[in-house]
């Protein structure tokens, strides 16, 4: 067999075009879906195109850009968007662990176990917004009743009026939606330890906390690896729970950077700018993956 | 089971294949939601007296902002949504800008030219074309309460003056609408105006926010929190500050004419002692009210003009707005129709900018007046950073 | 230790349960029990009368058909151009395949919000506003680098004696891909084909983009702006429908086939 050619089934005497016509549907999706709009949003980040220019185009050079880093309204949606992604994230690990190890350890109920948490990962984003809007509503909501009923509060309290507590009703609503899919990973990454790893510390004389810190956590890196990964860019993107739950208020505090790129869009008109700030967004994430990236890999470059 | 699973799909397929039908009307109208049935029946009327035609009413969210973004998306994605537009005289820049509403300077007549209020004639104009009929007006007023007060104040010191003199424990000197939304900016419009500045120059587009007398202003309102008005100002919106004016919480209360209306339910009314004036301003400076109000207008892309233009017509005449008046205390548009005690404060109201980048720079002032108005940031700084940012987004 | 872990698991099935329940149980409830303060537990008298409100304000019914033709088509579209694609990937080798799964993978990170502008500048070129294809082959492409990641993974687990086998028999390439390679990674395509169902089921926002129209709205899309639509008194028993009747189609599948839904998310991380 030459170096480089597929060792498959279709024999090389078949013409070239034949074998790319296995992408072409494929390909041609995402041309039409992902690189044209890519493409396009950048060029049209390069130029104005908003009401103002009659929605034609106007080469603008870097404009936008030198907009972009005056504007404060895209600095509080970063922070608002970090400070999600941050605690929300964190929240979910901490819960999925722990989750996940005390599943781990149950053999019986491990099907109806995954059904009831899978459930709430399931639901639509959105619906599920729509669901904790109800939940913390300061005068019909179950949550003001049950505290005030358990004399933890006197008196109701406006959960999404004020800017602390709208963030914090949103990420509980996105905790509680995420921190299954968190489990599932880390339950098949600790489903797949060998057991004599673990008997080989008891032997040794090590408890619970010697066990998790030498077999468990090295061996559950990748797949915490892998879970943050995901989460993290799915938390930056948020738009569905903000845009529901409370549309960016109060006073903007909940609004993150998805849902200030899509009010530029089809709010204000504003396409070139819109484009800008969509390109920045993905350049901020770009960033910081690679920042965690050199952290966490160089750090766990061993384990993994 | 695989031919079941074929069979399944084929049908599946077959059923996203159906596009978006017309569903048998003529005309669609996406309107406010009609709790008290009024704009149902006036669809009924026009129905008897058009019957070749069908009417779909739509009835949309509250909020406003939620319906200028669902006109938004079916005017940009070019498809004939919704024929008739229920307008607020803040979209009018934005949507004849954009090219989505049809020029009806030609169809309006011109005995209903001269019964339209000009002010909203002007407010339903951009670039000297008419693109909405006006259907009702608004303007901010002063609300009083004329058993505590005998002269109503006319100037921001006398305000703050009566305020001060005349709140107890449990009622306020002073109510307006101060939660981060566009009614703060009619608030402010209203003081800044009174102190002589001005938010946008309409034609030269040139940004005044920085100015002496537009600081001044935020300075005033500010100056109003925890002294005559109560903290919570900042989250009131305007039934918040007609529930509480109602109930006999506050002295001056500055909210719009539907309220007129809605106090003939209470005790404050019926025994008189409330009464209205025009809004304060500062001394040498005249009262200026805030322009609000509602119309018609008709999408560029509708497939009937013509049926459009008889509904907008019919809407627009002096009985149905008649019908309207007396069931929602709003003020229908119509010279002959204004109420005596509203016409010197309608004639005083001033017009928003009528620029197509409305929507981005009210959200900057609003943003920027409720960081000042919460202590986030001094008013000083506050207008300093809107005044940038506005600059930077009319590309000054 | 052991008792402290199986409380906790019963606090966290009872707080992702919880949620879900009260609105099940409220929407049974009557609208003047509903804006009860504080509120019951149990509704005094179980009535249908939110769900009727419910369907009489908006065309639900059509929702679902929307939902479910638009789900079930994006399903269909990405599943199979993608394991047309992650065939051919599973046996190219070396720096080509390394190129693809790269540029795949960073596709899956960009932000949705990149490409809702131009999609909606090219859905209504083609005239597909409102139409349920904008969506289709918006969802079908979005999902595709995930389904063939999913579908890679698993196509390159089968022996490729089997195709080679299969070629000695004078079987084509299409052929052998149909009736030896699909068989053998049913399992994978199912899971596949159901996530990709529930990620278009749930899609939010390019579906308040392209559908403006409330007989073309998603269920996910006309329950969500439901919240909005009301202007004095909020019937939160309409909600709470809402809430359960775009649930249940989800509920059911996640009983159904939860062990396909956990293997295919699972899929990737064990290597």
């Amino acid at each position: 067999m030459t170096v480089g050619s597929s060792p498959s089934s279709v024999p090389t005497s078949i013409p070239r075009w034949a074998r790319l016509a296995w992408f072409v549907p494929g390909f041609l999706l995402l041309l039409a879906v992902v690189c044209y709009p890519i493409l396009r949003t950048i060029f049209l980040s390069f130029t104005h195109e908003s009401l103002a220019t009659g929605f034609q185009p106007e080469f603008a050079a870097f404009d936008n850009f030198a907009r972009l880093a005056g504007d404060s309204r895209l600095r509080s949606s970063i922070g608002a968007t970090a400070v999600f992604t941050l605690v929300s994230v964190s929240a979910e690990f901490l819960i999925g662990l722990l989750l996940a190890l005390a599943a781990n350890a149950m053999q019986r109920w491990r099907n109806a176990l995954r059904v009831i948490l899978l459930v709430p990962w399931t639901l639509p984003t959105a619906v599920i917004a729509v669901l904790w809007t109800w939940i913390f509503n300061d005068q019909f909501g179950a949550l003001n009743a049950l505290l005030i009923r358990a004399g933890i509060l006197s008196s109701p309290v406006a959960w999404l009026a004020h800017p602390g507590t709208a963030m914090t009703a949103m990420i509980v609503a996105d905790v509680w939606k995420t921190t299954p899919f968190v489990f599932l990973i880390l339950v098949a990454g600790l489903q797949n330890i060998p057991h004599d790893l673990y008997e080989a510390i008891e032997i040794d004389g090590g408890g619970a906390w010697a066990r998790f810190r030498h077999v468990t956590w090295p061996h559950l890196l990748p797949f915490v690896f892998v879970a943050l990964i995901f989460r993290i860019v799915q938390a930056f993107a948020i738009f569905d729970l903000v845009w529901v739950m409370t549309g960016g208020g109060p006073g903007g505090s909940t609004e993150t950077i998805s849902v200030y790129t899509y009010q530029t869009y089809m709010r204000y008109l504003d396409f070139g700018y819109g484009a800008s700030l969509a390109v920045a967004t993905v350049v901020i994430l770009a960033i910081t993956a690679g920042l965690l990236y050199r952290l966490l890999v160089k750090k766990y470059e061993s384990a993994l | 089971m695989r031919t079941l699973l074929a069979l399944l799909v084929t049908g599946v397929f077959a059923l996203s294949l159906r596009g978006p039908g017309r569903d048998n009307a003529d005309l669609s109208m996406l309107m406010e939601p009609d709790g008290a049935g009024v704009w149902s029946e006036l669809i009924d009327d026009f129905h008897a007296q058009y019957p070749g035609l069908r009417v779909d009413l739509i009835e949309g969210p509250p909020a406003t902002n939620t319906r200028e973004d669902m006109y938004t998306t079916s005017f940009l994605s070019g498809a004939a949504g919704y024929d008739i537009v229920y307008c607020d005289v803040i979209w009018v820049p934005k949507f004849a800008a954009a090219g989505w509403l049809l020029d009806l300077t030609d169809r309006l007549s011109p005995a209903d030219t001269m019964d339209f209020l000009p002010v909203d004639l002007r407010a339903g104009s951009y670039q000297d074309r008419l693109y909405r009929i006006p259907a009702f007006t608004d303007a901010g007023i002063l609300y009083y309460r004329k058993d505590l007060v005998s002269q109503p104040p006319a100037t921001f010191d006398e305000l703050m003056r009566l305020g001060n003199e005349f709140k107890s424990a449990d009622r306020s000197g002073f109510l307006w609408q101060g939660k981060q939304f566009e009614g703060l900016v009619t608030v402010y419009l209203e003081v800044l105006w009174g102190f002589g500045g001005d938010w946008i120059d309409a034609t030269t587009h040139e940004v005044l926010l920085d100015r002496p007398e537009a600081i001044r202003a935020l300075e005033f309102l500010k100056s109003t929190i925890g002294t005559i008005s109560p903290h919570a100002v900042t989250t009131y919106v305007e039934e918040d500050t007609r529930n509480l004016f109602q109930n006999g919480r506050s002295v001056f209360l500055r909210n719009w004419p539907y309220v007129w209306t809605l106090l003939n339910e209470s005790p404050l009314r019926r025994e008189d002692r409330v009464g209205m004036s025009p809004v304060v301003h500062a001394r040498g400076y005249k009262s200026a009210a805030t322009l609000g109000g509602w119309g018609f207008g008709i999408s560029r892309f509708t497939g009937n003009p013509d049926a459009a233009w008889q509904l907008v017509e019919f809407l627009t005449r002096p009985e149905q707005l008649m019908k309207v008046q007396t069931r929602l205390g709003r003020i229908p548009a119509r010279k002959s129709l204004v109420p005596p005690e509203f016409q010197p404060i309608l004639e005083s109201a001033r017009m928003r900018p009528p620029i197509p980048e409305y929507a981005p720079a009210s959200d900057i002032l609003q943003r920027w007046l409720s960081g000042a108005l919460t202590g986030r940031t001094s008013p000083e700084e506050a207008l300093k950073n809107a005044a940038r940012e506005t600059r930077a987004l009319l590309g000054m | 230790m052991k008792v402290l872990s199986k409380l906790f698991l019963v606090v966290c099935c009872a707080a992702a349960m919880a949620p879900v329940g009260w609105h099940a149980i409220s929407s049974v409830k009557s609208p003047s029990e509903i804006a009860l303060i504080p509120p019951t537990l149990l509704p005094r008298e179980p009535t249908p009368v939110n769900y009727q409100e419910l369907f009489r304000r908006r065309p639900v019914f059509r929702y679902y058909v929307n939902s479910l033709a638009i789900a079930t088509m994006s399903s269909v579209v990405c599943v199979f151009s993608a394991s047309l694609i992650a065939y051919r990937l599973a046996r190219i080798r070396g720096r080509l395949r390394s190129v693809i799964r790269a540029a795949l993978l960073a596709i899956a990170f960009f932000p949705p919000i990149i490409f809702l502008f131009p999609l909606f500048e090219l859905v209504r070129h083609a005239g597909l506003v409102n139409h349920p294809w904008g969506l289709i082959l918006t969802y079908a492409a979005l999902n595709l680098p995930f389904a063939i990641w999913l579908l890679t993974g698993s196509f390159e687990q089968i022996p490729i004696e089997l195709e080679e086998a299969a070629a000695i028999d004078g079987l084509t390439g299409l052929q052998t891909y149909r009736m030896v390679i699909l068989p053998l990674a049913m399992p994978v395509v199912i899971s596949a084909s159901i996530l990709v169902f529930i990620f278009s089921w749930n899609e939010f926002m390019f579906a308040l983009t392209f559908m403006n129209m409330e007989s073309q709205k998603t269920l996910t899309l006309g329950v969500a702006t439901l919240s909005g639509a009301f202007a004095y008194e909020i019937p939160w028993g309409q909600i709470a429908a809402g809430v359960i009747v775009s649930a249940a189609p989800l509920v059911i599948l996640v009983i159904l086939f939860q062990r396909r839904i956990v293997a295919g998310l699972t899929a990737g991380s064990v290597k």
